[in-house]
């Protein structure tokens, strides 16, 4: 493979960086997995013109995000004429009040809040990584942490609910 | 931020979402990239036979058609065609995985270097400039082999200042180092630039002027000040990240105001020198050292070695440089500030707290810079317009000369990375310098390919 030296060092000082990345924006480690290796594959396989064109860190995070929002879309067709899983679909146990209500949002708008907010990364980065324009990573920033604060306060009223019964 | 996403933030950064990498992913990964390659080859293989096929039933097609004289050979369609068309292609994906390591670009032609670092015994970058149309003619080279070999490839887009001279209204990087094969930073009088692919792509960091920054287990320190330029003079304040892609953070230390700084390392000590500035002509301009034992978490003021006091000696001299030996003592090196005046190095063995006997250099030289290998002090001057490496294996009673070069004005990069394996680089120099036996023996290798 031309260039593996690099892509050995690559992998060897971002694979962990990478992987916490991947828990963050699918909220299971199996799947973080998976989207971490597939990234990995593809990026590895197109090295030299990765390198040539994109920083290979930004190209490994879109590859993620991209197989992140069309694997969801596979399996939400799956999930309409399946049964009902005995067991939650995530096998994460929620450890904080928001990443809860975050891996219930749509893909999409959780890969623009995981790229803002746990990468750091600007609307013009973010927009960059998910292929849109920064007016579509303002607004789906917007519209998720909207819905994120009208899940907590669904979910505080319902704790209140169940306190004063 | 508005506190929602502050909270957001703050969660997703929580350490329990870190996965334990459980074994070597890269195996796995290479055996996947390998299937992929074969099955992309196949894919192609098999359209080029389609291709090749359909063109043959179109030509018998076509010949059918023009009448028996205009049937073009039989080869063409007979069933060994293909298989010797598609040979070719076969052939040379085979031969793709066993493709050398990728070489790189030239050096540029008449390329000097400013400054040198490594990442490990091989691996290693030249900062420097080629003569070029428009500026800036910056330049970066990379060497997989200890340095013998270089190639060019994509550079910091910005101006490069040679040490000792300004670089107009504008910004410029005088520095490089690395903290592993992808993360490296270029720093000077202006805004740090940063890579996290080994130098394909640079990004201007906005914040203070990085004068000095230093990577170390897998974590930085670094030397800011707020303002444009000095001299006449500037205050600085030590940042520290936990990682090689940051964030800093602005750690507590005693006050630092100089000229120029120098940010040593080794494990977990660390010590800055804030130059003063002798061209003021004070007696007061006095170099201000600070320690740390932990990383640059905490420091502590140290005294100047160099100052008429702590030489005991009424010649006003200066701190110009200083190392960090292997074993953990503390080198300095003094320039009188008269000329012609003598050159000293004073060692401490416990932090910077005291110094041993005042050594002294043979006359007629300028300090420059000092290194400490496990075996000897190694500084360098300049003579006569030439830059000098002078050595001493018994704590600077006697000197001898060990290798020359010829220079411009400045210093340019002299270390040890480890007990004996050293580097020299004289600034504006086509010729690095390397020893392996603690600086006893230097070889020359030119930037080339």
């Amino acid at each position: 493979m031309e260039g593996s030296e690099e892509f050995s060092a690559f992998v060897t000082a971002r694979y962990a960086s990478l992987l916490r990345f991947g828990h963050v924006l699918s909220g299971n480690p199996d799947v973080a997995q998976d989207l971490v290796q597939d990234a990995l594959e593809r990026t590895g396989a197109a090295w030299s013109r990765v390198t040539r064109k994109d920083a290979p860190e930004a190209y490994v995070r879109r590859a993620m995000v991209n197989s992140f929002t069309s694997t969801w879309r596979r399996r939400r067709r799956e999930w309409l004429t399946a049964d009902v899983p005995d067991q939650a679909a995530s096998p994460v146990e929620p450890i904080d009040a928001l990443w809860p209500l975050l891996l219930a949002l749509p893909p999409r708008q959780r890969a623009v809040l995981v790229l803002r907010f746990y990468e750091d990364l600007s609307e013009s980065e973010t927009a960059r990584v998910l292929g849109v324009v920064p007016g579509t990573v303002k607004s789906q920033t917007s519209k998720g942490l909207a819905a994120l604060r009208t899940a907590m306060t669904r979910q505080q009223a319902r704790q209140e609910t169940t306190w004063n019964r | 931020m508005e506190p929602l996403a502050e909270q957001l933030a703050r969660e997703l950064r929580d350490p329990r979402h870190t996965l334990p990498v459980s074994a070597d992913p890269l195996p796995g990964l290479l055996r996947g990239i390998q299937r992929r390659q074969r099955r992309r080859t196949a894919a192609i293989l098999s359209s080029a036979t389609l291709t090749v096929a359909l063109v043959a039933v179109g030509s018998v097609a076509l010949g059918t058609q023009n009448g028996p004289a205009a049937r073009p050979a039989p080869l063409t369609h007979s069933p060994s065609a293909p298989a010797r068309t598609a040979g070719t292609p076969a052939a040379t994906a085979s031969a793709a995985p066993s493709t050398p390591a990728t070489v790189g670009p030239p050096v540029p032609a008449g390329f000097t270097g400013a400054d040198l670092t490594f990442v490990s015994d091989t691996r290693g970058w030249a900062l420097g400039s080629a003569p070029c149309r428009q500026e800036p003619c910056t330049s970066l080279l990379r060497s997989a082999d200890g340095g013998r070999t270089w190639s060019g490839g994509p550079a910091p887009v910005a101006l490069l200042a040679q040490t000792g001279t300004s670089c107009g209204s504008g910004p410029c990087i005088s520095s490089l180092r690395f903290g592993d094969a992808l993360h490296g930073y270029a720093f000077g009088n202006g805004p740090l630039l940063t890579t996290s692919d080994g130098g394909q792509h640079w990004t201007d960091v906005p914040g203070p002027s990085t004068t000095s920054l230093e990577p170390s287990g897998g974590d930085l320190l670094r030397v800011v000040t707020g303002q444009p330029g000095c001299p006449p003079g500037c205050t600085f304040s030590v940042q520290r990240a936990n990682t090689l892609t940051g964030p800093w953070a602005t750690v507590s230390a005693p006050p630092l105001d100089g000229v120029r700084t120098l940010l040593l390392r080794s494990r977990d000590e660390a010590y800055v020198l804030a130059f003063g500035n002798p061209a003021g002509g004070s007696g007061s301009a006095r170099a201000a050292v600070i320690a740390s034992a932990d990383r640059g978490r905490t420091w502590t003021a140290r005294t100047d070695p160099c100052s008429p006091a702590a030489q005991d000696s009424p010649t006003e001299s200066d701190a110009v440089s200083a190392a960090i030996g292997p074993d953990g003592s503390l080198a300095v090196l003094c320039q009188a500030r008269l000329s012609g005046g003598p050159v000293t190095v004073r060692v401490s063995h416990d932090s910077g707290a005291t110094y041993g006997a005042v050594s002294t250099l043979p006359g007629g030289v300028r300090g420059q810079q000092i290194a400490v290998s496990s075996s000897a002090l190694v500084a360098q001057v300049e003579t006569a317009g030439r830059s000098r490496l002078l050595r001493s294996t018994d704590d600077g009673r006697t000197w001898s000369q060990v290798a020359s070069a010829s220079a411009g004005p400045g210093s340019g990069f002299l270390a040890f990375s480890s007990g004996s394996l050293g580097r020299w680089l004289p600034v504006g120099s086509q010729t690095v310098w390397t020893t392996n036996d603690g600086g006893a023996t230097w070889t020359s290798h030119t930037f080339r390919r």
